[in-house]
């Protein structure tokens, strides 16, 4: 609900590419396939939570900005 | 003519030897008549006769004895004994045998030697051995009232015929006395016996601890009382005997005679708590036990009369206790009850409290995607809007019936889905504010703010019908818990609107004033009557009938304004309105009032 809240918000104020991901791990290994510019993501999340997220994401690809909500 | 013949010397002096002893039997009958004559003492009248009989017989010993009344292994009692040297002699024991024959024959015995004779056996008595004895009964009267014994001739002779009749003579002559020293030692006794029994019975009543008084049974009169009757009755003794025992002791059911008849069958009445008259200006009370007594031919009832009137005053003093206790349990359970009552309000509301904030947590979610997709929808719209206002667009497009139709639809559509989502928020806004969970802690609130979430949550008891006009004052904000204060400002707000039947306004004032904030409450509804007015703020009064509400509400909200350092007053006018002002200390004292 959240997701398509915010993609619909930036899709229409904005020209990024946006996509979007219901789990961190899904995330992860679409980031390691193309690198992206900016991360939004949740702390408390399925599987691992955002500060995880922004470690493995870290170690991976380019360093990138990353927004927690 | 021939003359008697002379008598012969020894014919002579055998006449003047009987002779003597007939002169000298008479010179004791004559001796022993002139002492009862001369009133000498009895005892001693007996001790002569014995001394006499004694010598003149020339025996050993010799003895009166008495008969006793009583049984008794001896029936006879020896009352003098001489020895022939004048002493008293060696007491010894007549013998049962002995005295068995007497008492059987009543006639004199004379014995010469006792070992041979064969009626007697066992006779022997180691202090004085009966060798022969001489033993006639003493009678008054024709009874026998004992005997005059003399033992051991202390001649070789032993006892003769003429001993015998000597020794009776004086015996008649003292047996009418012997029967007197007996009837009088009778007497003694007897009376002795008396005085011992009128001693038992005045020691048994007179100075018993009780005061009793004894009345004919048949007469009901009172005949005796003792000395505690009358310090008990305040009567004396001489006013007392004579009057009816229901005259003096006041008990019911003697009123009724059958009640007096029927102890010949139960012997034994008690009564309780009977209540004397105020003699001597104190009234008393006693416990009454009365008892019909026979002897003899008499009835009597026994009454006695135990005092208890401590016992009573006790009793009352319990009673009056007992009562206050009563009073006073009635007031803490009432107490209790309250408190039980209050608190499972302020339960009820804090679970309420904590239910409220989870739903609106769990409605921010949904909520915060709506508004974001209502404001994107309007946006979306507006660009659409302006593509199809666009030169690229053929103006045949733009004309098309339903377009225009549409897009002013999605955009009404779209500006009221903000308008409501917005409201939501507000609300759900207002109820995490009321709901306010950090309530343990003090907080710094502003009173506006409370009111403002506090209206948005009764909007829909006011709207169209009351009208709510705010004077917000200058106040500070205040230290308080929040959610408390709020639970007042939606319980007077609520009350307000109730108040008002049909259409009405509410004033919402605040201000400053000395130290305290004050928020006024004005309603234009139906007032309170005075009557009620001091009782509002009780516990449970309630105006809205049973089952409508709890009656706790202004209760609880006096007592968190009490608990904050402050007061709720009151003033009202019947048909006009009513206005509740919540006084609040500015600071410090909503510590004050906790600790209470």
């Amino acid at each position: 609900m959240v997701l398509t809240s915010l993609r619909s918000f930036l899709m229409l104020e904005t020209e990024y590419d946006i996509a979007t991901y219901d789990s961190p791990s899904k995330a992860l290994e679409a980031i390691r396939e193309s690198p992206i510019d900016l991360v939004v993501s949740d702390y408390l999340m399925p599987g691992m939570n955002g500060i995880e997220f922004f470690c493995w994401r870290s170690r991976s690809s380019t360093p990138t900005r990353h927004v927690f909500s | 003519m021939s003359e008697p013949p002379e008598p012969s010397l020894s014919e002579l002096q055998v006449e003047n030897a009987r002779l003597r002893r007939a002169v000298e039997e008479l010179s004791i009958l004559n001796g022993i008549s002139g002492a009862i004559s001369s009133m000498m003492s009895v005892n001693s009248i007996v001790e002569m006769i014995v001394q006499e009989s004694v010598k003149y017989l020339n025996v050993e010993q010799g003895a009166v004895m008495l008969l006793r009344n009583e049984e008794d292994t001896d029936p006879f009692r020896t009352v003098a004994r001489k020895a022939y040297s004048g002493s008293d002699a060696v007491p010894f024991r007549f013998g049962q045998q002995l005295t068995g024959w007497m008492l059987k024959n009543q006639k004199p015995l004379l014995i010469n030697d006792l070992q041979t004779d064969v009626r007697f056996r066992n006779v022997a008595s180691s202090d004085f051995p009966i060798q022969s004895l001489l033993s006639v009964p003493l009678k008054a009267k024709g009874e026998m009232v004992g005997l005059l014994n003399v033992f051991n001739k202390r001649s070789k002779e032993g006892f003769t015929e003429g001993d015998q009749r000597l020794l009776s003579i004086i015996a008649s002559q003292s047996a009418q006395i012997v029967e007197n020293v007996r009837l009088y030692e009778e007497l003694q006794r007897r009376s002795a016996d008396l005085r011992e029994s009128e001693a038992k019975y005045r020691a048994l009543t007179q100075d018993a601890g009780e005061a009793i008084l004894l009345a004919d049974f048949n007469s009901r009169r009172i005949l005796e009382v003792n000395d505690k009757v009358e310090p008990l009755m305040g009567l004396d003794k001489g006013v007392l005997r004579g009057r009816t025992l229901a005259d003096v002791i006041p008990v019911a059911e003697w009123k009724d005679e059958s009640t007096f008849e029927a102890m010949t069958y139960s012997g034994h009445l008690c009564y309780s708590n009977v209540k004397l008259g105020e003699a001597g200006g104190q009234t008393r009370f006693i416990d009454v036990s009365a008892t019909l007594v026979t002897y003899g031919e008499h009835k009597i009832i026994q009454a006695i009369c135990h005092d208890v009137t401590e016992r009573q005053k006790l009793a009352e003093h319990l009673c009056d206790h007992a009562e206050e206790l009563e009073r006073e349990v009635e007031a803490r359970t009432r107490d209790l009850r309250d408190s039980q009552t209050q608190l499972v309000q302020q339960e009820k509301m804090a679970a309420l409290g904590k239910l409220v904030a989870g739903i609106a947590h769990e409605m921010n979610t949904p909520i915060g995607t709506i508004t974001s997709n209502a404001d994107s929808l309007r946006r979306s719209l507006e660009k659409l809007g302006g593509i199809i206002g666009s030169k690229e667009v053929p103006e045949s497009v733009r004309k098309l019936r339903g377009l225009k139709q549409v897009q002013t639809v999605l955009e009404d559509i779209a500006r009221i889905n903000q308008l409501a989502s917005e409201r939501i928020i507000g609300i759900v806004s207002s109820l995490r504010n009321f709901a306010r969970l950090d309530e343990a802690e003090l907080k710094m609130a502003d009173l506006h703010e409370g009111l403002e979430s506090t209206l948005t949550l009764v909007h829909h008891e006011l709207k169209n019908r009351i009208q709510v006009v705010k004077e917000y004052g200058d106040i500070p904000s205040i230290s308080c818990h929040p959610n408390q204060i709020n639970q007042v400002f939606i319980n007077l707000l609520v009350n307000a609107s109730q108040a008002v039947r049909g259409e009405g306004t509410i004033t919402i004032k605040t201000f400053r004033e000395g130290d305290t904030v004050n928020v006024q409450f004005s309603d234009t509804g139906a007032g309170i009557p005075p009557e009620n007015l001091p009782r509002i703020f009780d516990p449970g009064f309630t105006t809205k009938g049973v089952g409508v509400g709890t009656g706790l509400g202004l209760s609880i909200c006096f007592k968190i304004a009490q608990d904050h350092g402050g007061r709720i007053d009151v003033e009202s006018t019947v048909g006009e309105g009513s206005t509740f002002t919540v006084r609040l200390p500015i600071s410090g004292s909503a510590e004050a009032g906790n600790s209470q």
